[in-house]
Order: structure tokens, then sequence, then C-alpha cells
């Protein structure tokens, strides 16, 4: 009897202990859902039209590749309707809290996690920021992105000049735009490798370049070329001289920078940024009687305003949000280059508002205190900087999962029910 | 005790809810926000987003689009349009308005809700006497004679004018502005700037438009003058 009750130990343990097998089957889950949500995200890629459902995550409708409404954007619209005493309005509102509730009371925040574009740009920045350890491997990332974002700029151009309808090839402008970001991405890592200030003059120089090239340009009166539109250079310049100059402020600062330690000083309060961002989205709009968010969103920028230069940059010029915007999206690259999910944790408005949910959500990642062995590894897996022990509701739980995949004994699992539910029923 | 209040994150964490609550809550927010959902998009929800997000709002995109100047009025779909060439199907109502002896130019301004651009040329308009009233429902001013004005929400706008009148026949964004006079050999023609369009150029393309219109009358007068003396 004692010897079988021991050898039921040694099979519980080598079940639990056998965490890579699972590290693998959840990760590739979790990257084939985002994969498969970006793709869904630009299905007017493919030719299909406007339709009238709303993205459950951030992405904006003014895409050229966007088929959804974005869900901040159908908040403003409605604010405006019922503000114009037009019944639609609650309908949109309505149609939006049904949603979002429905798929809280389901998964909680799982689509931060699992299917947001903009996380999943997030988590392939904090991969790459993880994973690449030498300057080497550094320089081909640099360059890879380089050719990735002349090969977004070029080919549109080409097709321009071409006249060939553009329309099909906008996937190339999301290449550029990726390209770019990496890019500064990359200068963002060559400062961290760097303790010296020398890539931040680099980024600076390269910015003011980008500036000086694009007024020759122009002064010249070069047509249907990226490097003719003030708003692209500038933006992208814009891109390497806030870079830079955060490197350089980094480099003089040292040590006695301002550090972001997980939930605590900056971390906790610049989380509630996005629940007063949420809060001030209706009341501006009613009261500017326009699309005030949206109007300065840097995540429009990034998933359309970007895209759109790259495709057309000779058919475009800035408005009056124009530069605004831009300072934005690259207030968020930066961001999100040194910290991992840092527009999940301090900016999104829709973060927000399925934070809550996670408090009663259905499914749950459950943590298991009998087999935590104390090792920490969940608390530096997860990328929203909270404690999965303490925290398995926490509005800041994204369910990525993470600290389930790097659990080696199995104390953080997945559960379709949570534990409370599961609970009534004595289970 | 101490070490409680020194953690934050206690604050944030823990399920407080009891299970029993919870299994009464989670379907009815299922069923409730479900029912919401379906309820809402049925009775317009849906149809409002599709309507709304199908008109591209250029402030949102924080760009205007480089378009070309003024160069020539249209009869048929002009060289950059999808349907090139082809006979522009003008509507009944477009055909009644300016074929009424009181109208010789139509403009049609479109615009859509929290359009920053839209509002900003319609008060240019109404600054001007171009334009009265709100851009929802607004008409002419009283700058011109014999001029009509229709504002049109392009995300509402059951006529079919915004997809009918654009230059490219492609999404090109709000706020578009169409001018229509109907020449004086009966055809109707037309031309379509999308973006924000300056008020200089817009009163210019009006003065073009009547002294058009003036000469192309003298010339028939003249014409018809010519042949009642050949015939002599």
């Amino acid at each position: 009897m004692e010897m079988r009750k021991d050898f039921l130990n040694m099979v519980d343990l080598s079940v639990s202990t056998m965490p890579q097998e699972k590290t693998i089957r959840t990760y590739h889950f979790r990257i084939t859902s985002q994969i498969f949500f970006v793709i869904v995200a630009i299905l007017g890629i493919f030719g299909i039209g406007m339709t009238g459902f709303i993205y459950p995550f951030f992405f904006c409708p003014a895409s050229p590749a966007a088929c959804a409404g974005c869900p901040i954007w159908v908040i403003e619209h409605g604010t405006l309707e019922i503000a114009s005493g037009i019944n639609n309005g609650y309908m949109m509102i309505l149609y939006l809290i049904g949603m979002f509730v429905a798929i809280g009371a389901l998964v909680g925040r799982s689509f931060c996690g699992w299917a947001c574009p903009v996380g999943t740009l997030q988590d392939l920045f904090s991969f790459l920021n993880r994973k690449i350890k030498s300057i080497k491997v550094l320089s081909i990332l640099t360059g890879v992105s380089f050719l990735m974002l002349v090969t977004g700029a070029v080919i549109p151009t080409i097709l321009a000049n071409a006249k060939v309808d553009l329309q099909y090839y906008m996937f190339v402008g999301y290449i550029g735009s990726l390209g770019a970001f990496l890019l500064a991405l990359s200068g963002v890592m060559f400062i961290k490798r760097f303790k010296s200030i020398v890539p931040s003059m680099v980024l600076l120089f390269v910015g003011t370049i980008l500036w000086i090239f694009a007024i020759i340009s122009r002064s010249i009166g070069l047509e249907h070329s990226p490097t003719s539109s003030l708003e692209l250079m500038g933006l992208f310049g814009l891109m390497f001289q806030i870079t830079g100059l955060v490197g350089i402020i980094r480099t003089i600062l040292g040590e006695k920078g301002p550090k972001i330690r997980p939930m605590k000083g900056i971390d906790r309060w610049g989380r509630l940024g996005k629940v007063g961002l949420l809060l001030l989205i209706a009341p501006t709009s009613w009261f500017f009687d326009t699309l005030f968010f949206t109007d300065f969103d840097p995540i429009g920028g990034i998933t359309a305003t970007i895209p759109e230069l790259l495709l057309n940059p000779s058919g475009w010029e800035g408005n009056q949000f124009f530069w605004y915007k831009a300072v934005f999206v690259v207030g968020v690259l930066v961001l999100v280059s040194f910290v991992d999910r840092g527009w999940c944790r301090y900016l999104c408005p829709i973060g927000a508002m399925y934070g809550p949910t996670n408090k009663i959500s259905i499914s749950d990642i459950e943590f298991r205190e009998d087999k935590c062995v104390h090792c920490q590894l969940c608390i530096k897996a997860c990328p929203m900087g909270i404690n999965p022990k303490e925290n398995k509701t926490d509005p800041e739980c994204i369910r990525c999962g993470r600290c389930a995949e790097s659990c080696p004994t199995g104390a953080q699992v997945w559960t379709p029910v949570n534990s409370t539910v599961r609970g009534v029923f004595g289970k | 005790m101490k070490q409680k209040r020194k953690d934050p994150v206690r604050k944030f964490g823990g399920r407080s809810i009891p299970g029993i609550v919870l299994i009464i809550l989670i379907p009815a927010l299922l069923i409730g926000g479900g029912f919401a959902w379906f309820w809402s998009s049925d009775l317009g929800g849906f149809e409002e987003v599709r309507k709304l997000a199908s008109v591209k709002c250029l402030g949102c995109l924080g760009l205007d689009p480089v378009v070309p100047g003024f160069s020539e009025f249209w009869v048929e779909y002009p060289g950059d349009h999808d349907r090139a060439g082809e006979d522009v199907d003008h509507s009944d109502k477009v055909i009644s308005i300016i074929e009424n002896d009181e109208v010789e130019i139509l403009v049609l301004f479109f615009w859509t809700q929290g359009c920053v651009p839209c509002a900003e040329q319609w008060d240019e308009m109404v600054e001007k006497g171009i334009a009265s009233g709100k851009e929802d429902g607004g008409i002419q001013g009283d700058r011109y004679d014999k001029f009509r004005m229709i504002s049109t929400d392009a995300a509402d706008d059951d006529d079919g004018f915004y997809v009918t009148y654009r230059p490219t026949g492609k999404e090109t964004g709000v706020p578009m502005t169409t001018f229509i006079f109907q020449d004086t050999d009966g055809s109707i023609k037309w031309w379509s700037h999308y973006g924000k369009m300056d008020i200089g150029p817009f009163m210019d393309i009006i003065e073009d438009i009547v002294q058009y219109l003036e000469a192309a009358r003298l010339k028939d007068d003249y014409d018809d003058i010519s042949s009642i003396d050949d015939h002599h």
C-alpha cells in the first residue's frame, strides 16, 4: 500500500514537472491566436468591406485595411449621437457594452493577451528585447528592419508611378510600418547594450538627417517618393530623435534615473492612467463635439496613419492633429521599447474596460498553493508586472498564460471554470 | 500585519465575490450581455457602426489628402475614376433641382459626425454667407442667387449622393464638396473635391461657373441671331 502511494506521488510529480510540453503547447496556441487576430483585424486587405462589427480590441477603423469599428470610436460616436438626440447612439453604446460584458464574463481580459494586435506588437518587442543578447544579432535585426521599411516605402512608390491600384498592396504598408517600429526598437536596444552616449547620438543624427532629406526632396519637387513626404520622413525622424534624446537622458542620469518597480510607485499609480483616459472619452467627445480621443490617438497613428502614409506618401499632408499624433505615436513606441506591455499597463482604455471582468470571469488562471515552490519564475515571466500568485483576479492580468507556461511544478494552471464557482459544487 | 500593509498588490488581488453570487452573476451577465449585444445590433447598432465606419474620417487619420486643384468640369466619370468614361447616374432629385429655373448651381457638402475638418469648412462657409444653419440639415446662405446647397451626412446618405460623386470611385473620406450645374446644351456638369476645401478656391469655382454660364448663354444668343440672319 505504502509502495503504491509512493508510486502515485512519483507519477503525480512526473506529470506536474512536465512544463516543457505544456509550455510549448500554450505558447503555440497564443502565438497562433495572435496571428489569427492580426489577420482578422486587417481583413480589409483581402477586399472585405466595412462591416458593422466592433473589434474586441484596439484597431483604427480609418486604417486602409480595417473591416470593423473600434470600441473607443464607438463610445465617441455613441456619445455624439446621444448628444444630438439620435436614438441609434444608445443602440451603439449598448451594442458595445453587451459585447464587452459577454466576453468579459467568459474570458475576462484574455483578449488583451491573446488577440489584440497592439499587444502582439508589444509582445514582439518584449521577445526581441529578451532574446537578442549579441550585438551581431542586433545588427542583423537593424538591417532586416531597415530592409522592411525600405520595401514598405519603395514598392508602393514604384506601383504608384506605374499607376497600379494600391488597394491590393496594403500589406506592404504594414510591412514597412513594422520595419519602422523595429528600427526604433533596435535603437533602444543599442542604447541599453552600450552604456555610452554614442548610440543615442547616432539616433539623433539619423533622425535629423531624415528631416533634412525630406526638406531637400520636397524643395527639388521629387514626386511620388517617400522622401518627399515631410510627414513620413518627419515622423520617422522624430522617432529616432526622441529615442536618441531618451537615450541621452538615460545615460546622463544613469543610476539616478527613475526605476520602474512592478506595482510600486510610478508603475502602480501610472496604471490608473488608462482608467482616467477611459473616463474622459465620453465627456471630451460631448464637450468638444468631436472624436477627441481618436484625433490624438497614437494607436490610430500606428495602425492607420503610418500605413496610409507609406502607401501613398505624396498623397497626404498632415492636418492640425498630425504632429500631436506623431509625438504620441513615438512616445508609445519608446514606452513599449523600455517597458513590457507599456501601453496595456498605463494607457489602454480598452484594457481598463475589460479589467474589472477578471473578478467574475468564468475561466481563470488558478494558483495551487500546495504545488508552489516559491521559485518566483511566474513573477519574472509576467509581462504586466503583477504577482500572479497573489493576484489571480487582478484587473491588470491579461490572462496571457505566461505564468502557467513558466511554472515548473504546474502551480499555475488554466481552468475553464474558476475555483470559486467549482467550490460551490464542492469540487 | 505590518508586512501586509507594505505590499500594495494585495489591494487589487483576490476574489472577493462569494461563489454562490458568481454562479448567479456569470450566467446573468452572459445572457444579459449576449442579449443586449444581439438586440442592440439588430435594432440599429450594427448598421450604425457599419455606416459610420464606411466613411473615412480624415481628421482621425491626422491627414488631409493632396488633391489636384480644379482643372475642368466633368460630364462623365473622370479618368482617375473606377468607371472612367461611363455616364454618371444623376438621381432624379439632383436632376429636378438643377433643371429648376430658380437654381443654376447645386453644391453638395458631405460630412460625418465628429469630423473636425468638415465642421471647420462648414463654419467658414457659414461665415461667408455661402451656407446657413447647422451642418446637419444645413442649406445655402444668401450670398449667391440661384444657388442651392445640400449638406449631407455621408454615413447616412439614403440618396446615394456620396457614392455617386466620389471623384475616384473609392472611399476618399470627408469632407467632400461637389459642384453641379446644367450647361446650356442640357448636359449636367460636375466636379468634386475631397478633403477640406479652402473658402477661396470654393468661391473661385462658383464665380467660374457663373461666368461660364453667362458666356455660354451669350454665345447661344449670338448663334441664334446669326442663324436667323443667315436664314434671312
